[in-house]
């Protein structure tokens, strides 16, 4: 635990280290937690700093995750889907057209959307859960209850 | 149509538009002319009722697969005269049949390959 702590003191540190003669600044700033003698060690030792110096290089960039999803966006990207699926007159397409009944499409267009519904959130829908999605909204609710959103 | 056969057609419907997404990738005129071409041959079938032609039909389209995976390959062009074939974990592939003026024949007897030269 402690040299976890330390690890990140020093991980801190090193931003700090390039203004390295306004080292004062940063010794007012770590010192309640860092040893005075570790801190001259540093300053003196310029292997040491240097190394310091390639952690800062190798830090891990986090990329961003992905935007939360929210119900109006996942309906968005459901009638885009479905407006580029050749088959569907994007007219008579609604949230609540039955695909077979209102869009005039048979099991296999409908077998054809719900891929292109996989491709775009990314995960697969089960045959059993798929012969189910026969509206819009019965994808968007699906798809809100796979990946937790209820807003 | 029972509803575990009925299943079963478009589950196998669904596993050929995926190998056709996989065998090509990319080739956007070979995927549309493919995606009709499912469409159009599970429509022929549709008014076969009887049971054991739909087994049969399911049969056929589990070999049309195979045989896309196995024997379909990409070739695209790297740069000018340089091509690269995509391989893929499933392509079917032969021994090496070692090609030279002395070709021990007596070798390859049980080989039907034609290109070998004759006595």
């Amino acid at each position: 635990m402690a040299s976890i702590a330390v690890d990140r003191i020093l991980l801190r540190s090193v931003c700090l280290l390039k203004n390295i003669n306004r080292l004062s600044l940063c010794r007012s700033a770590v010192i309640g937690q860092f040893d005075h003698r570790l801190i001259h060690a540093i300053t003196r030792t310029p292997v040491f700093s240097q190394n310091l110096l390639d952690l800062e290089v190798k830090e891990v960039r986090h990329y961003s995750s992905e935007a939360p999803l929210t119900i109006n966006f996942i309906e968005d990207r459901v009638l885009l889907v479905l407006k580029l699926y050749d088959k569907i007159d994007n007219a008579k397409l609604t949230l609540k057209s039955h695909f077979i009944t209102d869009c005039g499409l048979d099991s296999l267009d409908h077998v054809e959307i719900i891929m292109a519904i996989e491709d775009e959130f990314g995960f697969e829908i089960p045959d059993t859960d798929a012969e189910r999605l026969l509206t819009p909204s019965n994808i968007v609710e699906y798809i809100a209850n796979k990946k937790d959103v209820y807003s | 149509m029972p509803g575990n056969l009925r299943a079963e057609v478009l589950r196998i419907y669904k596993k050929l538009h995926r190998t056709r997404q996989e065998i090509f990738q990319q080739d956007e005129h070979a995927l549309t002319v493919l995606r009709r071409k499912l469409y159009e041959e599970f429509k022929k079938n549709k008014n076969v009722t009887d049971e054991s032609s739909i087994k049969e039909l399911i049969k056929f389209a589990n070999e049309v697969d195979h045989e896309f995976r196995t024997t379909v390959i990409q070739i695209c062009e790297k740069r000018p005269g340089v091509f690269e074939a995509r391989i893929t974990e499933y392509t079917q592939m032969h021994d090496n049949i070692p090609y030279g003026q002395k070709v021990d024949k007596s070798l390859f007897k049980h080989v039907k390959c034609p290109s070998l030269p004759k006595k």
